[in-house]
């Protein structure tokens, strides 16, 4: 009589109850992902002018990326400019001082994608009641005195509302990303251990030397998670997120004996190559692993246009291990390769990427990664030599600016 | 697989050894729990706890016997236990009685097959069937008995004789086993 077969997935799924997190890793990533694309459009952005005629000209606008420049009648400039951390940055070629109403007789406003702004996103009024609605309206210089120590002047030539400078203040950006990776594990050539010389009642001396070898193979792995990234300055972010990673392990060390005989301890010859083969042992470690990270680092922006931006960042990463699974259990050599594995370990990731800006604000990152585990897998590495992992891939990640 | 190493593996909670441990042995008890559950389903649900205490308990195996004969115990406690929750085992009857009680096992002839047999039995009443099972199939003693199932270790002598009458009762109605009245009066 033959148990069904869900008979055995309810009892495996009850004795391995930490099953659960890695399928809750991925529908967490899953659920963040979908909740990122399906952000709504950002919130009003108001922008307000004073006029020439010393009254007060709105200029409202609904679009995310926004490139505001003012061109004085004097020929100089003086531009706003949202970066992807949300900060309006402002570029000012004026002098402090000849900041006035006067100056700005005229206006420009221009968007990334958009030859021409269309009219239905700009309005302009006078109406003073309508600009009284305003609270605690900040004056350009207020929020921008961090990155230009312009002093604060009292023809106020341009405010915002409040809830939009506090979202400058607090722009972050959140990247979700994949990536795929070839696997390997540190190949060291591992000392040959000579055994002392043994001489028997006959004068005869004997003495054995272990040859150890590693047969490595590549495979392929992968790692996948979100990260929350925030300006500190204008080319430095900071990063903290999440991260699982699937690493298959797929090796083992064979260690051959040789012996030596001579009727003199002093001329036994340990060289393997002209020794008598005596047996061969082989450890294998063939395990999928699922580590749960927090990466926590930081990238630098190199260079870059509107479109395109250059990065390179490096994170460390605290690593739990969170499931095993043994695919590979034949003899009893193998037994620690596959149970003693290390639950704690300690990741350091390198990774230069190309980020492209899309039409809809949307970034897509490409480039490629580097990640080193700092400790061995196993806690008492029976494979000497071949039990640290490195990760070498291409990293594919979708961030938006909040 | 060798039986240490399995027991090594289910120890370190490895997946190919638990499920190796399963396919070898969940036939055979699942046999076990279909003697002491209404349908194959609830045969199925015993078999599943009792081996989740298989897993659970099994650093505690020491190895002085089989590892199979350690699992039946496991298994037959599990339905035990299950049994206990839902049925009463403390229906008594008088020892005098139980004494009395006309018995011819000795009379069940040797080709008939012991699937038939498993069959019958299953049309006892619950705790006829537990005690019958436990006694005459796993072997335990009526003392052992009482203290498994809660009951006085008479009340255990009691139903196993009851059931033994109407198995045999039961056996003549399928015209397993002739009727020894008819034949009586045939004669």
């Amino acid at each position: 009589m033959m148990p069904n077969k869900k008979v055995w997935n309810s009892i495996y799924n009850n004795i391995h109850p930490r099953r659960f997190w890695p399928s809750f890793s991925t529908n967490t990533i899953i659920v963040i992902c979908f909740l990122f694309l399906q952000m709504p459009k950002p919130a009003r952005i108001e922008y307000y002018q004073p006029s020439s005629n010393n009254s007060h000209v709105t200029v409202l606008m609904e679009k995310k990326s926004i490139v505001a420049s003012t061109k004085t009648q004097n020929n100089k400039n003086i531009s706003f400019k949202k970066n992807t951390s949300g900060l309006i940055l402002c570029t000012m070629s004026v002098k402090e001082n000849t900041v006035n109403r006067s100056s700005f007789d005229k206006i420009k406003i221009t968007a990334p994608g958009f030859e021409k702004i269309d009219e239905s996103d700009i309005n302009v009024t006078t109406d003073q009641t309508q600009i009284n609605k305003i609270q605690n309206p900040y004056t350009l210089e207020a929020h921008t005195q961090s990155l230009y120590k312009h002093e604060k002047s009292s023809n106020r030539f341009s405010i915002q509302s409040n809830a939009l400078v506090n979202k400058q203040k607090q722009g972050y950006l959140i990247q979700v990303y994949a990536t795929p990776s070839f696997g390997f594990l540190q190949e060291n050539e591992t000392e040959d251990n000579v055994g002392n010389a043994n001489i028997n009642n006959g004068g005869v001396a004997s003495g054995m030397i272990t040859e150890n070898k590693s047969v490595l193979k590549p495979t392929l792995n992968l790692e996948a998670g979100g990260a929350v990234m925030m300006n500190v300055s204008r080319v430095i972010r900071l990063k903290a997120g999440m991260q699982l990673n699937y690493t298959k392990l797929d090796g083992n060390t064979t260690s051959d004996d040789y012996t030596s005989v001579s009727n003199n301890p002093t001329q036994i010859n340990y060289n393997p190559s002209n020794q008598l083969f005596l047996r061969e042992n082989t450890q294998s470690s063939n395990a999928d692993l699922y580590q749960i990270s927090v990466p926590i680092g930081t990238e630098i922006e190199i260079m870059g246009n509107d479109k395109f931006r250059w990065f390179a960042g490096a994170t460390v990463q605290p690593s739990y291990l969170i499931n095993a699974e043994s695919n590979d259990v034949i003899n009893l050599n193998n037994r620690d390769a596959v149970f003693g594995l290390r639950k704690w370990n300690l990741n350091t990731s390198f990774e230069t990427y190309i980020s492209y800006k899309m039409k809809n604000g949307v970034l897509l990152n490409l480039g490629p990664q580097f990640r080193y585990q700092w400790l061995s897998t196993h806690n008492q590495p029976l494979m000497s030599g071949m039990d640290k992992l490195y990760n070498v891939g291409l990293k594919l990640g979708v961030s938006r600016v909040f | 697989m060798t039986e240490e190493l399995m027991i090594f593996g289910v120890i370190h909670k490895n997946k190919t050894a638990q499920e190796f441990l399963y396919q070898k042995f969940s036939p055979k008890m699942l046999g076990i729990c279909y003697r002491y559950a209404k349908s194959k389903m609830d045969a199925e649900d015993m078999l599943q706890e009792g081996f989740i205490k298989v897993y659970q308990e099994i650093h505690q195996f020491r190895g002085d016997g089989p590892l199979e004969g350690w699992i039946r115990r496991v298994i037959v406690n599990t339905c035990i236990n299950i049994l206990k929750k839902t049925k009463k085992f403390s229906d008594t009857i008088d020892i005098s009685n139980a004494e009395s009680l006309h018995t011819s096992y000795q009379i069940v002839p040797s080709f008939i097959q012991a699937k038939q047999v498993i069959e019958c039995i299953r049309l006892l009443p619950i705790g006829y069937r537990t005690v019958l099972n436990l006694y005459a199939i796993e072997g335990y003693s009526h003392r052992e008995i009482g203290l498994m199932l809660e009951i006085e270790e008479s009340t255990s002598r009691s139903q196993y004789s009851r059931a033994k009458n109407m198995l045999e009762s039961i056996l003549v109605r399928m015209e397993i086993l002739p009727n020894k009245n008819k034949n009586q009066q045939l004669g």
